[in-house]
This record gives structure tokens, sequence and C-alpha cells, in this order.
């Protein structure tokens, strides 16, 4: 799962990133409305936590543009901004969730499960996939209730498999969505994970289809791939 | 003196009436003098006319016109005196004063004989008269005389000249006095105003707290709506400073909870520190939202329909609580106005709304009644709902009823406040659905 984060204080923006990253999201960090608004138009993420008083361009500015532009990506706003009159604003131009500062670490990590389990249609924050379960908060798998050991970037490929079990997911994509910008990406490292994860919960559950990608798969028919 | 100043208004729009006024008598008086001046030339021409017509005579069978004694006026024997007679036969001269000299009056036919006529004719050296022309015949004798006495103009102008100079120093003496009189009136109307003015100044000075009351009856009014503004701001600057202290004083205490900490133990934990900053945090909060609406409700007039704001709300907070499913329905009459900012509107409804959706399990209700009183804005959810001995705690500033739900204590401590501020209620009761209905009233738009 890759995050961007768009946060013009870096002590704070430093402080997320680590949480991020210590729950395993790829994240990119933005210090201003302008690069934060280039960065959403141009790659590709699977949620945003966006300030909304920004320099350069204003949060709402930069989602109002973003949502004009067609980037969906869920949004999340995290500001100081409290009334009622300003969260409303922010949503009508497209936020999704609205986190007042101060707040919890571990509240915005809860919503920002919540929002990509949401935005890609799942409602519980477990991911069960036949004998398979992923736990979203804690990061945990499991196989038929035995805890399956996973790094870092596997579980990162299986999450976000899972996430999208419902069709191919083309190795670019999971570039996009494992690494974050400054990574130095080869995607013959996805190969890589992949063959590994298929050795930890049985190669059967993740289906190469030629051309498109890689699928997990629930209800694998036995020594299939 | 200013072009904008009171006084010169005042001055300047008497001025050009008192000039007016007194132009106008000038001329009027002036014109009249004139004509009693012609008149009494008119009666004196007439005299001496009659005087020709009487030592008029003539001789039998001549053509002649003999004057019995001559008239004896010395001004119609001095060539070009200006003094002239005429006696003409038709048109012809025959008789005339020795003024005349060799010259003689041309003299137009007057309108009607037997009448005198008062002419104006060009005499001798363009001399410019004012002349009594008379047609008649003389007994025994058929023939048509016409006699002419006539006076120069200057003879009236040289009569009135001196009484029209007197009257013109009169009155420009009496406009300057006017004018006078009239600034010495304008600075002692304003005279208030000014006083007004330095009790201002004594005021922002600090040397005096508010105007007096004995201003005169235009001005009472402005001084009581000064001493108003004054009132409200000595208010405002003792809420604000009574909020400042207020602050400073909640976040003291935290503050030393975790220098005693540190300075005991070394370090801090880190739950005692969440909690503190916590507690800061609410009052800051708390503070910053009261500071925000402080007069507010002073603002007159201001009129929010109530039926957006809770649309627009409805619409925001299904999106937060999109994990939900929640059947969150609203009824407004459609005439229902909230009689104040719609800021403050939307955050105590939108605080209410949100507290409702957020303990609710499935459903929540809003309903806004407007009536003569005032308006009623209930709302219902199917939560928990909250036992009564702890419905005084909840409306409380700034408690927290649940540690797990950030912010609910603080919202409704907000609502309480801002209700407050607009003479409104809030109250904690049993919805019908098991859950906590709370209603809100405020006065009538």
């Amino acid at each position: 799962m890759r995050i961007l984060v768009v946060e013009d204080d870096r002590n704070l923006a430093r402080q997320m990133a680590e949480a991020l990253t210590a729950h395993h999201y790829a994240v990119d960090l933005a210090h201003d409305g302008e690069e934060g608004q280039f960065l959403g138009d141009t790659e590709s993420y699977d949620a945003v936590i966006l300030d909304l008083g920004l320099p350069v361009i204003d949060g709402v500015a930069v989602l109002t543009d973003w949502r004009r532009n067609d980037r969906r990506m869920p949004v999340l706003v995290l500001t100081v901004r409290d009334r009622w009159h300003e969260k409303v604003a922010a949503f009508d131009a497209g936020a999704d969730d609205y986190v007042v500062k101060p707040f919890h670490l571990e509240e915005l990590l809860a919503r920002l499960r919540a929002l990509i389990r949401r935005a890609s249609g799942h409602t519980s924050s477990t991911l069960v996939c036949g004998p398979l379960s992923i736990d979203l908060g804690n990061s945990k798998v499991s196989l038929d209730g035995a805890p399956v050991v996973l790094t870092a970037h596997e579980y990162k490929l299986l999450a976000y498999l899972a996430h999208h079990r419902g069709r191919p997911v083309s190795r670019s994509e999971l570039i996009e969505h494992i690494y974050s910008q400054d990574f130095d990406r080869d995607s013959n490292t996805i190969e890589v994970f992949v063959r590994r994860v298929r050795k930890k919960i049985g190669a059967e559950f993740i289906r190469t289809t030629r051309g498109l990608g890689y699928q997990l798969v629930c209800e694998p028919e036995p020594g299939a791939e | 003196m200013r072009s904008s100043s009171l006084t010169t208004r005042l001055i300047a729009g008497a001025g050009v009436w008192i000039a007016a006024a007194l132009l106008a008598a000038g001329v009027v008086v002036s014109a009249f003098l004139e004509r009693h001046a012609e008149q009494g030339l008119q009666q004196r021409l007439a005299i001496h006319l009659d005087a020709l017509v009487a030592a008029s005579e003539t001789e039998d069978g001549t053509t002649g016109l003999t004057l019995a004694p001559e008239l004896t006026d010395p001004r119609f024997e001095r060539p070009f005196s200006g003094w002239y007679w005429q006696v003409g036969d038709g048109g012809d001269p025959v008789l005339r004063s020795r003024s005349l000299w060799d010259q003689a009056l041309a003299i137009d036919p007057p309108a009607a004989a037997g009448h005198a006529a008062w002419l104006r004719l060009e005499g001798p050296e363009g001399q410019r008269l004012r002349a009594l022309v008379r047609d008649l015949t003389l007994p025994d004798d058929d023939r048509l005389f016409r006699y002419a006495v006539a006076a120069e103009e200057g003879v009236i102008t040289a009569e009135i000249r001196p009484v029209q100079r007197t009257l013109t120093w009169m009155l420009a003496g009496l406009g300057g006095g006017l004018l006078i009189a009239l600034f010495i009136q304008v600075r002692f109307g304003l005279r208030p105003l000014w006083r007004m003015r330095r009790a201002l100044g004594e005021v922002r000075a600090g040397r005096a707290e508010r105007l007096d009351a004995d201003y005169v009856k235009e001005l009472a009014p402005i001084a009581a709506e000064l001493n108003a503004l004054i009132d409200h701001n000595a208010a405002i600057l003792e809420r604000a400073r009574r909020h400042l202290g207020d602050l400073a004083h909640g976040l003291k205490t935290p503050l030393s909870v975790l220098r005693n900490e540190a300075s005991l133990h070394g370090e801090v934990a880190a739950g005692l520190v969440a909690q503190q900053v916590g507690l800061m945090t609410r009052m800051v909060d708390r503070h910053l939202a009261r500071a925000r609406s402080a007069g507010a409700g002073r603002i007159l007039g201001a009129r929010t329909p109530v039926a957006p704001v809770v649309d627009t709300l409805r619409r925001t907070l299904l999106r937060i609580h999109a994990d939900k499913p929640l059947d969150f329905q609203c009824s407004i009459t459609a005439d229902a106005v909230f009689a104040g900012e719609r800021e403050d509107l939307e955050e105590m409804l939108g605080n209410l709304m949100d507290n409702a959706a957020k303990w609710a399990r499935a459903r929540v209700r809003v309903a806004v009644a407007q009536s003569d009183r005032g308006l009623a804005v209930t709302i219902d959810d199917d939560g928990p709902g909250l036992p009564a001995d702890r419905r005084r705690d909840a409306l409380a500033r700034g408690t927290r009823l649940d540690e797990s739900a950030p912010g609910s204590g603080l919202g409704l401590a907000i609502v309480v406040d801002l209700a407050k501020l607009y003479g409104g209620r809030l109250t904690l009761g049993d919805a019908p659905e098991g859950g906590l209905r709370v209603a809100l009233t405020l006065p009538a738009a």
C-alpha cells in the first residue's frame, strides 16, 4: 500500500512517515501544496493524507484539482481546522475522511486502514480469503489459524493482492503500490517476492495470468498455479 | 475652515438666503424710491404746464400766441439748464423757453387729446428728458396748441442717489450683523457637539469611564449609543481577559504535573504525558471555540435558513461515518430560520448530529420545528443512550463521557456555550427508540 503524505510541518511529516513505514506502508512525502498536487496527479497512491493549511497551494484547492482531474484515490484530511463549515468544505471538495489535529497516531492509522479497505470494497479489518486470513490492523497473516511469518515487502505484496483479489494485478501496478517513489525499482524483485510468498502460503493461492499479472485465489484447486 | 464642516454648511446655507433677501429688499426699495421721485417731478411739471396754459393768450386775427407775464422760474431762462418748455401750433413750435435757445423739442403726438402725456424725449446736447405734453385749444380759438414742459432725468437720479447710498449702507450693515449673529449662533448651537468630542477624548484617554447623561435632546440618543458601545467593548474585553485567565490557569496544572514528574523521577511516563497533553489540548480547543463565538450573538438581523445547513451536515456526516450503514433522516419545516450566524448554527448542529451518528447503531432522526416561541431541534439516535444521573455531567463544561470517542464531551460543551450566547438551551432525554434525545431550543428569529 503506497501512501502520499502532504504535510508542511517536517517534524510531524517525519513522525507519520516513520509510523506508516512501521506498518508496512510505502510512503512519499510532500511539504507543500504544489509538490503534493504534482505527486497526486502523476503517481498512483492507495491513499493520501492531506493537510489543509499548506504553503503555495491550499489543501482544499489541491483536493478539488485532483477530483477535477478524476484522481479518485481516498483522501484523509488531517488539519487544525475544526469548525464544521471547514469540514463541510473539505468533504464537498472530495475528502473521504477528516481528522483534526492534535491527533493520536493510532487513530490516524486505524482511520487510514478503514479508508483503504472501504475504497477497495471491503467491510472488515480482517481480509479472509479461504483458509488465508490477513489482519490489516496488526499486519498478521495466518493460514488455517497458524501464523505465517512474512517480511515487510512480502506482506505488502500479499496485502495488495488481497485488497484487489477480484482481478489480476499487473507487475507494474504492484511496483507502483509497494515501493515508495525514491526506491530503486526492479520488476524482477516482484517475481522474487511472489515466489517467496507462494512458498510460504502455498503456490496455488497466487495465480499467474499471462500478460495480465497475478491474482489472489481464495478457493484454489490443489496443484494449480 | 474645511468645506465639509458643519459650521461652514450652516453659515453658507443661511448666508445665501440672507444675501438674497437683502438684495431683493434693496432692489424693491430702490425702485419704489425712483417711482416716488418721478411722480414728484411729474407733479411739479404739471404745475408749470398749468401756469404756462394760464399765461397763454391769443390775439384775434393773428396766428401769434403770447404769454402774458413770462414764466418767472429762472431755470427756464438759463440756456440748456435741463428745464424747458415749449408751445407748438400742431407740430411746429410757436413759443419756447429761453433755456432751449435755438433748439426745439421734437415731440411725437401724444396718445389722446385733452390728457397730459408723460414722455421720454431727447433734448438739446443729447440730454435725456422727461416731458409732460398736452394738446389743448385755448378759449376763443379753435387751434390746437401742444404744450410741453420737460426736465432732465438727472433731476430724479440726483434726488434719489443720497437715499440709495444710505439704503445700501444700511442693508450691508444689516447683512454683516446677521452673519455675525449667525456665526455666533452656530458656534453656540454646536457647542454640545464639541463637548461630546472632548468627553469621548477623556474616555479614550482613560480619564472618564463613560459620557455624561445630560446632553441636548438631539445628542442624547447618540450619547446613549456611544455609552452602550463603550460598555459592550468593556464586556468583550472583560470576557477575553477572563477566558485568557481561565486558559492560563487550566494549562498551569498539567504543566506542573509534568514538571514535578520530571524532577521527581528524571523521566516522565509516556502515559502521563499523553494524558496531560490531552487535558491541555481540550482546554485550548474549548477556549478557542468560545473566543470565536464571543460576540457573535450581537450581530443583529442575521438570519440563517435551517434546512440547507442540516442537509449539508447530513451529507458530510454520512461520509464521515461511511463505515456504518446509517439510516439518517431529517424532517424540517420549510420556513425554519435561525436568528444568527450560519457558522454558529453549523457548529451547534454539526456537533450534535455528529454525536448522534457516532453513538447510533443504525438510525438517526433529526426534527426541526419552527413556532412563535422559537426553533426546536430534536436529535434522536438508537444508541446506548445516557442514564439520567449522568446527563448533568454530560452538559457540564469539557467533561468527556467516553475517552474512546474523542471530542464528544467537548462538542457538547461548545454547543451549550453557543446556545447560551443566543439565549437558547440544550436538554438531554430519552429517544423513543431507546437512545439519547438531544433537544436544542433557540429563540425566534
